[in-house]
């Protein structure tokens, strides 16, 4: 089965300081996918390019975290949610937490 | 005559984004962006991004067609850095690519996203364009 594209959209922010990525795909479950879902939740910094989050799920990591992109592309924090729909709400609540920080 | 395309920048608030893809995953609701939109949180957003320095990049792109970053900052007359840093912002938030060319010096050329003519504001109220001319 060939990967279907569910959602695909992008989101600019915070006077185009940041860019939201949210990419959802359909795919044949698998070991790596048993839901047969691959998403990526991610906000770019604009000004340089760099990931400044980025939340993908594969086994055997399950919805996880890159917080040190792109210097270390093998730390990960796993993510205590049970559903895609959980780990869309903690990327959103953490792109809201960085445009807070951003303006004080 | 060969009609212009436009990239059209759309406005959506944070929370209505934030709506529309949740319920696109809850739903399984195939939700695809047009490759020709850019969507920005405000207009106030997008005006203070979108500043006349960065509509010269795009313009010189369009009509000049520079072969490196080096290039399109000497034809616009600043220096490189901050064209760099402007090509980046452009590239992440979809209004151009830097097409890679693999040579030894590490070039990137600036070009448009697709072959757009201009860009087509969508305000919240009625649209406007911005069409690519070079200058007299």
């Amino acid at each position: 089965m060939k990967a279907i594209s569910l959602i695909s959209k992008e989101f600019v922010l915070a006077d185009g300081k940041y860019v939201v990525t949210i990419a959802v795909f359909e795919v044949e479950k698998s070991k790596k996918f048993p839901e047969g879902i691959k998403a990526k939740f991610l906000v770019q910094d604009s000004e340089d390019g760099t990931a400044r989050l980025l939340v993908d799920n594969h086994q055997p990591f399950g919805f996880h975290m890159h917080t040190k992109l792109p210097h270390d592309k093998d730390h990960r924090e796993i993510l205590d949610v049970k559903d895609h729909e959980e780990a869309l709400a903690f990327f959103m609540t953490e792109v809201e937490r960085i445009i807070k920080n951003e303006e004080n | 005559m060969k009609k212009i395309e436009f990239l059209e920048v759309h406005f959506q608030a944070f929370g209505d984004f934030k709506k529309e893809v949740t319920k696109a995953l809850s739903k399984r609701v195939a939700t695809i962006q047009p490759k020709n939109h850019v969507v920005f949180d405000s207009v106030a957003s997008f005006r203070n991004f979108m500043t006349i320095q960065k509509i010269e990049l795009l313009t010189t792109i369009a009509v000049l067609k520079p072969s490196s970053i080096y290039e399109l900052a000497k034809l616009v007359d600043r220096d490189f850095a901050a064209v760099l840093r402007d090509c980046t912002g452009l590239t992440a938030t979809g209004f151009i690519n830097l097409k890679e060319m693999n040579d030894a010096k590490g070039t990137k050329v600036p070009q448009l996203k697709f072959s757009y003519g201009g860009i087509a504001v969508y305000l919240p109220k009625s649209p406007y364009q911005i069409e690519f001319k070079a200058a007299a």
